[in-house]
């Protein structure tokens, strides 16, 4: 019997979002939301709408690794679709008071900007749907099944427990910087409490690793990792960690855990004159695989117009430079059979190789 | 265009209102009744609701409808000095543009924004660099890390004659009571807790 799978990752044009999306069989799991800047709707949504997949009944995990606005946008819109047969999978330390406490001095509809904003409404829409909502930490398993006769498990690596009260103290701080209505949260750092999950068919190894960093202590970010009694080795199927950068890099993880020459996916970041992956990250990543895969290229992103020609001149005119939005996304799609995993690899939109 | 009801209604930065509604006389006293009647009779705030009206420390008037925590931000309408006529300016300016910025970063010379289009409704961010130069003396102040601010850009008419111009204000939302903060993280922490955690 057939088990088809596919993980595809998204990025919209403009180099910032990110998701993921994994099908086993017939269901599937929603990791991260970032929007189609072309229509403003949750891209993994859209692509589930686009397959005929009923959200109802298939998707049986959303999760939210964590809260920052390229990984959080038009969650909401899925949520909206589930049902209690969805579990909402959340970093532990979405769970603590100090961030309930947060979300409520900002739960105040004063901005359009922040993931806080989509969190309010995710919270309100999980108060409708009753949608379960699990909150997991390290070396905990998701689920472990059999399909068909090929091993499914899928287990959470980060965030660990010290991790966690890191970033309860990080919450309790900015609950005293930002309780000026007039003030947004910016730069929401750190990235450390991020989801980390490992899927393993059979003794395929895939791991995806948001937006973790490196930290200096060993019970922290990727060093706190390399301890999980969940790890396995030999992981040939890697989304590289926070865009690539080299915060997210760890020479113990690249060196041990990886497989060789794995099939690196990666989606980047800008803003502004900023970016990453950088040159040197791309080199870095390409001494351990010649199969790195990205969303799009930062530092070439596609341009569409979008405003009159009258705007546009006007605001040349008066020399304002606005970065223009990038209305095309960029999608890298694996698909494969889980009794014998060899990826078929399909770039769409502005996806490509690295 | 009027203020919709329970929605947050920012005056100071709606440009597109004609006649604009602005007190031109900066030494005399904010005055409660008359801010009040320009809101009903301009805003669109209605006469039979409970509207309740305070004026902040920079003399900008909120209205505050009972029925929604979120104040909405009014005009200053002050009593010209010795005068009981109210002074109408007739300026206006045409926005072709308008965006909801946060500023993520800022310098000596200039800031660093992510803006959300006002008008297409499109919530993709996009971000630029403002010079220093370009925010008011007044506004200055307001500069800070994820400071919310109002971006206009378009034409203005003054005296007759027609100029392309851009126009930057920061928001001045009063701070919230600490006590307001606290039912208000008191009834989110509810609703929190009473999710279907499992």
């Amino acid at each position: 019997m057939a088990c088809p799978i596919e993980i595809s990752i998204f990025g919209n044009g403009s180099a910032f979002g990110e998701s993921v999306l994994i099908r086993i069989d017939s269901n599937w799991i929603v990791i991260d939301s970032c929007l189609n800047p072309g229509s403003s709707k949750s891209l993994p949504l859209e692509y589930l709408n686009g397959l005929g997949v009923d959200l109802e009944t298939q998707v049986k995990y959303l999760v939210a690794t964590h809260w920052h606005d390229d990984h959080i946008r038009g969650l909401s819109q899925i949520v909206e679709k589930c049902t209690t047969n969805t579990i909402f999978a959340v970093s532990a330390a979405l769970r603590a008071e100090e961030f309930a406490n947060l979300l409520g001095i900002k739960n105040q509809k004063h901005t359009n900007h922040t993931g806080v904003n989509e969190l309010c409404r995710i919270v309100d829409l999980c108060h409708e749907t009753r949608i379960q909502i699990k909150a997991y930490q390290q070396d905990t398993v998701m689920e472990k099944y059999q399909i068909d006769g090929n091993n499914i498990e899928i287990s959470v690596l980060s965030p660990s427990s010290q991790s966690i009260m890191q970033a309860l103290k990080k919450f309790a701080l900015f609950n005293r910087l930002f309780m000026d209505p007039n003030r947004s949260i910016v730069n929401p750092s750190p990235n450390h409490y991020s989801m980390v999950i490992q899927l393993k068919i059979n003794d395929e190894v895939i791991i995806l690793g948001a937006d973790l960093e490196n930290t200096p202590g060993n019970d922290t970010g990727w060093n706190a990792i390399n301890t999980s009694k969940q790890l396995e080795t030999g992981c040939r199927t890697f989304k590289v960690a926070h865009h690539g950068s080299s915060n997210g890099h760890n020479d113990h993880f690249w060196e041990f855990v990886l497989a060789e020459n794995f099939t690196a996916l990666l989606t980047p970041w800008k803003r502004g004159g900023r970016f990453i992956p950088k040159k040197t990250d791309v080199e870095r990543i390409k001494t351990y695989t010649d199969k790195v895969f990205i969303t799009c290229d930062p530092e070439k992103p596609q341009k569409n117009r979008m405003r009159s020609a009258k705007t546009d001149k006007v605001l040349k005119e008066l020399e304002i430079n606005i970065q223009p939005k990038y209305l095309r996304y960029g999608q890298v799609k694996l698909t494969g059979e889980a009794s014998d995993l060899d990826w078929d690899i399909e770039l769409l939109g502005t996806a490509k190789m690295i | 265009m009027s203020a919709k009801e329970n929605q947050p209604f920012y005056f100071n930065d709606d440009i597109e209102l004609n006649p604009v509604i602005r007190d031109l006389v900066d030494e005399s006293q904010p005055d409660p009744e008359l801010s009040r009647l320009i809101a009903q009779s301009f805003l669109g705030v209605k006469r039979d609701t409970k509207t309740q009206l305070f004026i902040d420390e920079s003399e900008t008037t909120y209205f505050v409808d009972p029925s929604d925590s979120e104040p909405i931000e009014g005009i200053v309408v002050k009593k010209p000095k010795g005068s009981n006529e109210l002074k109408v300016r007739n300026d206006t300016l045409i926005p072709i543009e308008k965006w909801e910025g946060v500023v993520t970063d800022f310098s000596t010379e200039s800031i660093a924004a992510n803006l959300i289009s006002v008008f297409s409704g499109n919530s993709t961010e996009e971000v630029a660099t403002i010079p220093l130069d370009w925010i008011s003396d007044e506004d200055r102040e307001y500069v800070k890390k994820g400071a919310v601010f109002y971006w206009s850009v378009g034409f203005e008419t003054f005296k007759g004659q027609r100029k392309r111009t851009s126009m930057i204000r920061f928001r001045r939302l009063p701070n919230f009571s600490k006590t307001h903060i606290q039912a208000k993280q008191k009834e989110f922490k509810s609703k929190f807790d009473g999710l279907n955690w499992k």
